[in-house]
């Protein structure tokens, strides 16, 4: 039987077994590289993130509280490493003059669409928030009151982001079937 | 994800999960290779102190136990003649059972 991932969170915090952590890192991988992947449009990138997030997620599991998911509480964590990382890009851009336009949105200076991919290139035309909790719900299969808890957004905002994110989707797609 | 209401949530979902990162071993072992390895000063600190107390201990512990051998057969004489051996005996071990219970009440596992 596998043992769940409170059982693992309990071992690597009364023992630091470090194996146990590599069994909640094989497990969650797919999920944390997936939902960064498609927040920042670039997969190396994202990568980096990744393992900043479980570095993390390693020295603050003793604040980890079930009961709510492992996994929100890790996507939450790889959330805020996502902020963190556009905030430093910022930072980097105002400092390399490469931001000439004080009012320029952070998405449209960091975001950019994955070379190739229809769904990166459809994420593109969302907002910020509209992206951040149709990647939460859609990639991630959190619910809205997880994506909400993830975000710090009001769980109606995350409903109205989903909802339009969809519809901007669904949109895009219907136009590209047109045009072929 | 709730609410999800037609053909194309489930097709948005499909997308979402063929474009997801294949689980990487390689990951998994940065990761674990950028884990903050464990201090070895505490566990040396918490060693020396150890030894040092046992060493201090066992230095004076003749002492100890002569003195203490004085004082309770000054004190456990007269307890005796004045409650009885059996009286005596119930009471410490009410005392014992009350600092168990106290100390599982503070703890919370035990509901009274």
């Amino acid at each position: 039987m596998s043992r769940t991932d409170e059982l693992l969170v309990a071992r690597v915090v009364a023992t630091g077994d470090r194996r146990a952590f590599g069994e909640l890192v094989t497990r969650h991988q797919k999920l944390v590289r997936g939902m960064l992947a498609r927040l920042t449009g670039r997969p190396a990138d994202a990568d980096d993130l990744a393992q900043e997030t479980f570095v993390q997620a390693w020295q603050r599991l003793d604040t980890y509280r079930g009961p709510g998911r492992f996994k929100s509480w890790l996507c939450q964590i790889a959330y805020s490493r996502f902020l963190m990382s556009l905030r430093r890009d910022k930072a980097r851009n105002r400092m390399l003059g490469a931001v000439r336009d004080e009012g320029m949105q952070i998405e449209q200076a960091h975001w950019q669409p994955g070379a190739g991919l229809d769904l990166d290139r459809a994420l593109a035309a969302l907002g910020e928030g509209e992206r951040t909790c149709v990647v939460l719900c859609y990639a991630s299969g959190l619910s809205h009151s997880e994506a909400a808890e993830v975000t710090g957004l009001a769980i109606g905002t995350v409903k109205s982001h989903v909802n339009r994110g969809r519809a901007k989707l669904k949109d895009w797609f219907d136009r590209q079937e047109n045009a072929a | 994800m709730t609410g999800r209401h037609d053909d194309f949530d489930a097709r948005l979902a499909d997308m979402f999960g063929a474009h997801a990162p294949a689980p990487d071993p390689l990951f998994t072992g940065r990761v674990m290779d950028a884990l903050p390895r464990p201090s070895l000063a505490r566990p040396v600190a918490l060693t020396l102190a150890g030894l040092t107390g046992a060493l201090v201990a066992g230095w004076q512990l003749p002492n100890l136990v002569s003195a203490l051998d004085a004082m309770m057969g000054g004190f456990g004489g007269l307890a005796m003649e004045a409650v009885g051996p059996q009286a005596m005996a119930m009471g410490l071990t009410a005392i014992g059972l009350a600092a168990v219970t106290l100390v599982l009440t503070r703890r919370g596992t035990l509901n009274i």
